[in-house]
């Protein structure tokens, strides 16, 4: 008895500050989301479906975020292995690659935007000394090529966290798994393909998971390179919210954007929980 | 007839393309980020003129002083600590404690708050923010720190928590089982027996939970509105947006910014637990 109500003391203080600074203020959205002009309905909810602006934030952020994760993916894959195999070096060059993870994405947005400057940026000016093009890009001054730049920036800032992911996963695979396939004749190739992919598999699941959610959930580094612009191009789902919150002030319909986003990325989590083979209460 | 590369071939050319790659790799890291401190170090004139320079010409250090002196730095910079080392010290002290709990004694609906941690993890800013800013604007507390760090540790003691329960698993709780035969307070069984053991696991949770919040944007950017209450992220975004960007000074700020975030990962990774991340992928 004794012991049941020392477990409680000791959680208590966790779950009850989570319980103020967190739940009660999703309920509070969820609330808020359901006030319309007239009255209490799924009003906010509607005009998010037919909003084009919406729809379209929806789209681009799902478009935003399978190219980040599968950017992340290939180079996390490339850097870890690397990693791995060059092990005397690796202390140094793991800091220096986690550098992009560690500072703001503020900052790594605002590198981008400054390399990027259609005139006085470094990718331009390379570009046009090696004569690969006449005129300056405009990176982020067109639609398309927005949406490329700040998919290249956030690739750039957040693959350290998938890269150690997928290292951790690497360490883990017995050695002699390596031994008992260089004695049977494989390959380095044949070594990666059906001793490294295949055990590798349930943690590349986690991580693009995990970083499913990371991206879906970006704004910093888009918000500093582009703010959404040019236009609405580049307005993510958490941008597209932020500015309904508080650039319009309608807050309802930003609490119906966020409640959205809360559930896909719940549900996200769920499925995270369920490849940790934990179960679910 | 093909042709067939001896194999030590192979193993030079696969060596060679490894090298090339980790050189690319490097490279594509460390040249933004030189960009960034070569920038830095650039009178404005430079800046934009033409033909470009990589390197600059004169070094001059004006962007730093001129940081402290048109834009209340030293204010972004102080506030960004505080509100880093506050919500590190209440989601670090509160995980440590709900993480003991739950691995060593009986708590009810201890599946459900895990899963509740777990899944707090997975709530975007974007849906509290709103609330915050309304309740710190009802109660006089927009445009303060304590805001700010409240909104910090939402984030902040899911995740702490989360380390703080893969870390105590990797404990056996026979160690401080011994200790209650001693005759241990609970109390002095976390802070006596296992806080030692769990040293390297506690500096990773502070650490990691610093960098979160040194590096956060979003509520630093919503919940404020005064300059005097800004961190530094948002400081730095305020000198970009504006027409003719002073990019010598922004990268000087940045620098200076990255600096912290990059000695406190150096001192992470001293301490770091080989198993850090395994959490992450058996839970």
């Amino acid at each position: 008895m004794i012991r049941h109500r020392t477990g409680v003391f000791f959680t208590l203080p966790a779950v009850s500050l989570l319980g103020a600074i967190l739940v009660i203020p999703v309920c509070w959205s969820v609330l808020l989301s359901f006030e319309t002009d007239s009255g209490i309905g799924f009003g906010q909810y509607m005009k998010l479906l037919k909003n084009d602006a919406a729809r379209h934030s929806f789209l681009i952020t799902f478009i935003f975020t399978f190219f980040s994760v599968a950017g992340h993916i290939i180079l996390g894959m490339i850097s870890s292995l690397l990693l791995k195999t060059k092990l005397y070096l690796s202390k140094l060059w793991r800091i220096l690659l986690l550098i992009p993870w560690i500072i703001s994405p503020v900052i790594c947005g605002v590198i981008w935007r400054w390399m990027l400057d259609p005139l006085y940026g470094m990718v331009n000016h390379w570009l046009t000394k090696l004569g690969l093009i006449s005129q300056p890009i405009l990176w982020l001054e067109n639609p398309f090529l927005a949406i490329v730049s700040v998919t290249l920036a956030w690739i750039w800032t957040g693959f350290p966290f998938v890269m150690l992911i997928i290292l951790a996963g690497l360490q883990q695979i017995p050695e002699n798994l390596y031994e008992a396939a260089k004695v049977d004749g494989a390959t380095a190739t044949q070594r990666f393909l059906h001793v490294t992919l295949p055990n590798l598999k349930p943690v590349l699941v986690v991580a693009a998971l995990l970083d499913t959610i990371q991206c879906f959930r970006a704004f910093s580094s888009i918000y500093i390179m582009t703010q959404g612009g040019p236009g609405d191009t580049t307005n993510v789902i958490s941008i597209f919210i932020f500015k309904h919150a508080f650039d319009y002030f309608n807050f309802e319909f930003a609490s119906s954007g966020g409640v959205t986003m809360a559930l896909v990325l719940l549900f996200l989590g769920y499925l995270y929980m369920k490849s940790l083979g934990e179960e679910v209460a | 007839m093909g042709l067939r590369l001896r194999p030590k071939t192979i193993k030079a050319i696969g060596s060679i393309v490894q090298y090339i790659l980790i050189i690319i790799l490097c490279a594509s890291i460390m040249v933004p980020l030189l960009l960034m401190i070569t920038t830095s170090m650039k009178s404005r004139g430079e800046l934009f003129r033409i033909p470009l320079t990589i390197l600059p010409t004169r070094v001059t250090f004006t962007s730093y002083v001129q940081l402290w002196m048109q834009r209340p730095f030293g204010t972004f910079f102080a506030n960004s600590l505080i509100v880093a080392v506050a919500s590190t010290l209440i989601a670090t002290l509160v995980a440590v404690m709900a993480g003991f709990g739950i691995s060593r004694y009986h708590v009810p609906g201890r599946k459900t708050i895990l899963a509740g941690i777990l899944m707090s993890q997975m709530i975007p800013a974007t849906v509290i923010v709103v609330p915050f800013f309304k309740f710190l604007a009802a109660v006089g507390l927009y445009n303060s720190l304590i805001g700010l760090i409240a909104a910090h540790t939402s984030f902040a003691i899911p995740f702490a928590t989360w380390m703080a329960i893969g870390f105590f698993r990797g404990i056996p709780s026979q160690i401080d089982d011994a200790a209650i035969v001693d005759g241990c307070s609970p109390f002095q069984r976390l802070f006596i027996i296992v806080v030692p053991l769990l040293r390297p696991g506690l500096v990773a949770i502070a650490i990691f939970t610093f960098l979160l919040s040194w590096k956060e944007y979003f509520f630093a950017l919503s919940l404020a509105s005064n300059e005097r209450m800004y961190t530094l992220p948002v400081g730095i975004g305020s000198l970009v947006g504006e027409y003719g960007v002073a990019w010598n000074d922004v990268m000087a700020a940045s620098v200076l910014a990255a600096v912290p975030a990059i000695v406190a990962y150096v001192i992470l990774e001293r301490h770091l637990v080989g198993g850090l991340l395994t959490g992450a992928i058996k839970g």
